[in-house]
């Protein structure tokens, strides 16, 4: 078998692993998926169009499930995506906590980091000043 | 912009977390104002507590000047809220302070509120009366004036609804250094004098009254006494200073300056090398009183024994100059060896209570201050004050605890909420 030929059986081989993963998860989630409202009912006024477009929003966002897998790759890619940005924001509120010398159970002075979180500024304002 | 608000709500009114929100915001911008003001000052250059009514012959500490002291307690101390019927014509906005008073060079006045003492059974209304309350409700309205200008007015009467009469404003009201000030009071009746305070907080350089020693500083932040943590966890930069009532704080707030007290009387213990591990270390409350004729033990002597054999927080008469700063431990009383202390508050149980003014020395200066007569405006309750700048003595460091009580003629219960940590066996065994 020539190193072409040997490529060519690898890339189906693959194929067919990918494909009959699909399968199992597509039989693990249910056919009938409700999916969420697109429009607001019909009484409802027509929402007045924003002046500007919001920014994009920074935490990723999960779009509901659907049947079937038009784009399996990227629907893989998204799911990879959530988890990692999960990770990220589970690792930053770990590292955010506290600034305060706090005591080990058992002994032991340990000195948290400062956090990188921004303060809140409050809105109180003022006479005179 | 929005519309401007002059409202003065019932403190009843507002949640713990607004109330917090009022006094931090306050404090923020007073410091801002600082800042902006002495342009090569830094956070850690400055303090805040609250500021002291006085007058020309006050003694300690004076941050503006009464226009009458001649018929209150203590006319020459006048550090305390009370307003000399001399200074209020019934239903007029009366003045309160001396004319053409001014804030002084370097400080920044920020009012947030106002109470009022009246209503608590035992202010006295002079020395030696039998405490019989003022009016109650006879306060009407309050204005504050920067030169001609009327920065703010607040009808009050409506705070009297509530069995605490305490007023925290929409809008605090801020005073620059070197600006004329003037606050009004209208009363509905002129002949007795009135016990309405300010809630209020001055910033100040630190060392003009008083200077936080390294490991108060190191306690609140790293980063120096102005630290970023919030009390309750949540990332609100959080700004030290004063004292307050231990309604106004939750839970959360109390138990975190506890720990951050407790932590730093360990971390005192490890750097002095008393012990190597906190494995070794105890804390518990201190304990103070009569150190010769105890039965038991105590950590801190007292000058006079309340009573003798005392193991309890005391004050004889014979130690207290009224409406004056008094000692209320022994004469060069230090920390015992080996040990260290940390002070984060005080109470008070004394029948009729009337103290003023609290300040936390040591041989050689004062180390924290505090004009705490805000917290006695809960009625019913034994007052209770609890700061966020918590102060602390090491081993051997001399510990001198003063306090100013309108009436030094009769004996005071003023406790301090002080932990006090220890290797195991010197008091507390381990086993």
């Amino acid at each position: 078998m020539g190193l072409r030929d040997w490529l060519a059986k690898a890339r189906e081989s693959a194929v067919g692993t990918i494909a009959s993963g699909l399968v199992t998860a597509e039989a693990l989630i249910p056919e009938e998926v409700p999916e969420p409202p697109i429009s607001p009912p019909e009484q409802a006024p027509a929402p007045p169009a924003p002046p500007s477009p919001p920014p994009a929003p920074t935490t990723p966002t999960v779009t509901p499930p659907v049947t079937g897998f038009p784009d399996p790759m990227g629907f893989l890619q998204q799911v990879f995506s959530t988890i990692n940005s999960g990770v990220g924001q589970i690792t930053r509120s770990v590292t955010s906590v506290g600034a305060s010398p706090i005591m080990k159970e058992g002994g032991g002075v340990v000195t948290k980091s400062v956090p990188t979180v921004a303060p809140k500024e409050e809105e109180i304002k003022f006479r005179g000043g | 912009m929005g519309y401007g608000s002059s409202v003065i709500h019932p403190i009843q009114e507002l949640t713990l977390d607004k109330i917090y929100k009022i006094k931090q915001a306050t404090k923020r911008k007073l410091l801002n104002t600082a800042m902006e003001s002495k342009k090569n000052t830094r956070e850690t250059d400055w303090v805040i507590r609250e500021p002291v009514p006085g007058s020309t012959a006050s003694t300690d500490v004076e941050d503006f000047k009464y226009r009458n002291t001649s018929n209150i307690v203590n006319t020459t101390g006048a550090q305390h809220w009370e307003i000399d019927n001399a200074s209020i014509t019934a239903d007029d906005l009366s003045s309160i302070l001396v004319a053409n008073e001014a804030v002084d060079d370097n400080a920044f006045i920020g009012i947030y509120g106002i109470f009022d003492l009246s209503p608590e059974m035992g202010e006295l209304t002079a020395v030696g009366d039998t405490p019989t309350p003022p009016p109650v409700g006879s306060l009407v309205s309050a204005a504050f004036h920067r030169g001609g200008s009327r920065l703010a007015h607040w009808n009050c009467e409506h705070l009297y609804s509530y069995k605490n009469v305490i007023g925290i404003a929409d809008e605090p009201v801020i005073f620059e250094q070197d600006e004329k000030i003037d606050f009004k009071l209208c009363f509905t009746e002129g002949s007795e004098n009135k016990f309405v305070g300010l809630r209020a907080y001055i910033c100040e350089p630190i060392g003009r009254y008083f200077s936080p020693n390294r490991y108060m500083m190191d306690a609140v932040s790293k980063d120096g006494i102005y630290g970023y943590t919030a009390l309750d966890g949540t990332f609100v930069r959080h700004i030290p200073g004063g004292i307050d009532p231990v309604q106004e704080l939750t839970v959360a707030e109390i138990n975190r300056i506890k720990k951050l007290t407790m932590d730093t009387i360990v971390k005192m213990q490890l750097e002095d090398n008393v012990v190597r591990s906190p494995d070794d270390l105890v804390i518990r409350e201190v304990q103070v009183g009569d150190e010769t004729n105890a039965t038991d033990f105590v950590d801190l002597d007292v000058q006079t024994a309340q009573t003798s054999g005392m193991q309890n927080w005391a004050q004889d008469d014979d130690d207290l100059t009224s409406g004056d700063l008094s000692s209320i431990l022994a004469s060069g009383e230090m920390v015992p060896d080996g040990k260290s202390i940390g002070i984060f508050g005080f109470f008070d149980k004394t029948a009729i209570p009337d103290a003023h003014l609290l300040s936390l020395e040591t041989g050689s200066g004062m180390l924290f201050l505090s004009q705490i007569e805000h917290c006695y405006a809960y009625l019913g309750d034994v007052p209770m004050g609890i700061s966020d700048m918590p102060t602390f003595y090491k081993q051997t460091d001399k510990i001198d605890p003063k306090v100013a009580f309108k009436d030094g003629s009769f004996d005071k219960f003023f406790g301090l909420r002080a932990y006090i940590c220890e290797k195991w066996g010197d008091i507390v065994s381990l086993d």
